[in-house]
């Protein structure tokens, strides 16, 4: 990659500030000898010469990317010129996609898997209605989770709790280590629930017991003065946690529910229906059986395309081409590796999901546009247009699923990562053991 | 460091078990050629005339020595100890791989492999020193504590120092395509520097892991003599697109890619029939 700049800044100076844009160092005051003349301050980049693979399925050779305030805002093909303040890096025609969106992860809720004392991804209250869980202000900017999956390409998580028939709310975050301000992009854009395994005895009452959540929250909301008078009927809930469901009925936000039973998919198509809710489904290992009335439905479905065993009774019908039948009949597909401290692997499932019959062209799509998609988020991010988040990857390689494909450089937020991680650091500590010997 | 102690204790009593047979052993033996169990060892054996075969010896039954009472787990440390039962010792943590190193030294036998291994690229020369494999995950990290330290390289950078690794997988799912897995590491590792070769990612999976089993003079390359174990890829057996052919595991023919080629198990039959076709 090579700079070339608009202004008469000496190089250095100029790496400067466009290498080490680490948002906690951003935040913090200028170093007395930074100059101070605005006008040579560089607070717009171009990538030109990069193909650029938008994330909807077209490609544009040769093209430009402007990214200002962490925004992209302007893509085209050929060349960008006449933009002040701005530095340009030929990337030589290689290949940029979106940032990589990484769906239901506990990223920055848990940091050790089998260690408690790490965890914040469940609200501990006795009873299943946990919707106004809300785990934004818990989202640990220092977990070390966040940089080994961003400098692979993960520049965007979906963090989701756990737990529950209705979990709580989501956060969407954008992988910035350390900017304990900014990690947060969102908070509640969406609620998070589990449904196939019983938390009332039955999964019919387990359906029953959502729907009666959602009644509550409705009859709450036009009854409110009446339950402060307490002039209410019994509620499922804590008001805090009907409270949640309120933008899931305006349909502002889905719900996001955890299901893969053929006939709990169908159970959740004619929930969002009846309470026309709009609803996202995660797992689906047998989404395949009933994909037609999913695409009807308009339902978002994520899959993890290696979940191929019967593990469980509520997934017989898991098989290899899940994305491949889903897409073929349709249904937006959006495809996750399930496993917070690797979700960098979702190249390798979406690699997967393609030797298994998805084009190539819609499993990009489907860890990038379509998980945007699945928590509502499209607007702002998934593919590289005037108006979105600036979280962008330059890859080594022509294509991002194989194996030997790493991403050269990440910018989250327009923010260049510095692409090293713990992991990095401890391999490069060890990576010559004389020096513990000599 | 209770664990240690307890291993300890183990050996000292495989030990003490191996010693009571060994003498046990040296009783019967000089009993059944007719001889006193008092005799001292080393006593000339009886004499013989030349030319004639040796008097029947007719030992008496109630002088046969009494074994000692078996014990399966002692006699399986005893057999490590001997050097006939290879050893595979479940350890992430670089510090303990090198207490179990010396401790096993101490009693004069080797580790042949550390399952899982996570820390191993920290003590990787120790571990070529000691001719110890270590069984590894790919890229597993994070999900206990022990597991907190690990990288992408670590198969890279134990392959590095001269030490055998072996790419694992203990999940229903990545063992499935544990040629991903060593495609993986093998591309980390690339990427960080490290010159490893196809050939030497493809014995993380194949003559590393037989000789883990000691069945290397068996299985794990494609030699005359050994085992006609073969997998025929539809590509570079690194790439996420690659799949398997055929499969011949003792020459047998056991799978072919090709519609309805998937295996199915009892549990498949009237649960999974829709699943026909699959791949």
């Amino acid at each position: 990659m090579k700079f070339t700049t608009k202004t008469k800044l000496l190089p250095a100076l100029l790496l400067a500030l466009l290498a080490i844009p680490a948002p906690a160092t951003l935040a913090a005051a200028p170093p007395a000898h930074a100059d101070p003349l605005p006008a040579l301050v560089i607070d717009k980049l171009i990538l030109a010469n990069a193909k650029i693979e938008v994330g909807d399925g077209t490609v544009i050779d040769g093209g430009s990317i402007l990214i200002e305030d962490g925004k992209i805002t302007r893509v085209q093909a050929g060349t960008i010129t006449g933009i002040d303040k701005s530095a340009t890096l030929d990337l030589q025609g290689k290949l940029v996609t979106p940032g990589l969106i990484a769906a239901d992860t506990t990223i920055g809720l848990v940091e050790i898997g089998a260690e408690d004392s790490t965890h914040d991804d469940t609200r501990n209250n006795p009873g299943s209605i946990k919707a106004g869980y809300d785990p934004a202000p818990a989202v640990n900017a220092d977990s070390s989770l966040i940089s080994i999956q961003a400098i692979e390409g993960v520049t965007t998580a979906a963090v989701a709790p756990q737990g529950g028939l209705i979990s709580g709310e989501v956060a969407w975050i954008d992988l910035l280590a350390g900017d304990h301000a900014n990690i947060v992009a969102a908070a509640g854009v969406a609620v998070a629930a589990n449904f196939g395994r019983s938390y009332a005895g039955s999964r019919a009452a387990s359906l029953a017991q959502l729907r009666e959540a959602f009644e509550d929250a409705k009859w709450y909301r036009d009854n409110q003065r009446n339950y402060e008078r307490n002039q209410s009927r019994e509620l499922v809930a804590h008001p805090l946690d009907l409270r949640a469901l309120w933008p899931v009925l305006d349909r502002k936000i889905p719900l996001v529910v955890r299901a893969h039973r053929a006939s709990d998919l169908l159970a959740l198509i004619e929930l969002g229906e009846s309470l026309s809710i709009s609803i996202t489904i995660v797992g689906a290992a047998e989404g395949w059986k009933v994909a037609n009335e999913l695409a009807a439905a308009k339902i978002t479905v994520v899959i993890q395309p290696t979940d191929n065993l019967p593990g469980s009774f509520d997934t017989l019908g898991a098989r290899l081409d899940n994305a491949k039948l889903l897409d073929d009949a349709g249904v937006t597909v959006a495809i996750a590796h399930f496993d917070s401290h690797n979700v960098r692997n979702v190249t390798q499932e979406a690699g997967i999901a393609v030797a298994n019959g998805l084009s190539h062209a819609a499993a990009l799509r489907a860890i990038t546009l379509n998980v945007a998609k699945a928590y509502g988020m499209d607007r702002e991010y998934g593919t590289i247009a005037a108006g979105k988040v600036a979280n962008l990857v330059v890859w080594d390689g022509p294509d991002p699923f194989e194996l030997s494909t790493w991403a050269e450089q990440v910018w989250v937020r327009g923010h260049k990562l510095d692409m090293t991680s713990r992991q990095t650091q401890l391999r490069d500590r060890y990576m010559d053991l004389e020096v513990f010997t000599n | 460091m209770g664990n240690v102690a307890g291993y300890r204790k183990a050996f000292e009593e495989a030990v003490e078990y191996q010693r009571k047979w060994d003498t046990y052993r040296r009783k019967l033996a000089l009993w059944e050629v007719g001889e006193s169990s008092s005799r001292r060892d080393g006593a000339a054996p009886p004499k013989r005339k030349r030319g004639k075969p040796a008097p029947a010896a007719k030992p008496d039954e109630k002088q046969r020595p009494e074994p000692p009472a078996r014990d399966f787990g002692l006699e399986t440390l005893a057999g490590v100890l001997d050097g006939d039962i290879l050893v595979h010792m479940h350890c992430y943590r670089a510090d303990e791989m090198s207490l179990m190193l010396e401790f096993a030294a101490g009693y004069g036998f080797s580790i042949r492999s550390f399952h899982h291994a996570v820390e191993a690229y920290k003590i990787a020369d120790r571990l070529a020193a000691n001719d110890t494999a270590v069984s590894i995950w790919a890229d597993w990290w994070g999900f206990k504590v022990e597991a907190y330290d690990g990288v992408r390289e670590n198969a890279a950078m134990v392959t590095q120092a001269g030490a055998r690794a072996i790419i694992h997988s203990d999940s229903a799912t990545g063992i499935q395509r544990l040629n991903q897995e060593a495609g993986k590491a093998l591309f980390a590792g690339r990427k960080a520097g490290v010159q490893i070769t196809d050939e030497q990612a493809l014995e993380w999976l194949t003559i590393n892991p037989a000789w883990a089993l000691g069945v290397d003079d068996r299985t794990g390359s494609l030699e005359p003599g050994k085992a006609a174990d073969i997998v025929v890829w539809t590509g570079d057996p690194f790439s996420v697109y690659t799949q398997a052919q055929l499969v011949f595991i003792d020459g047998e023919l056991v799978y072919e890619r090709g519609p309805d080629s998937r295996p199915r198990s009892d549990f498949d039959l009237g649960l999974r029939d829709e699943l026909r076709g699959a791949p």
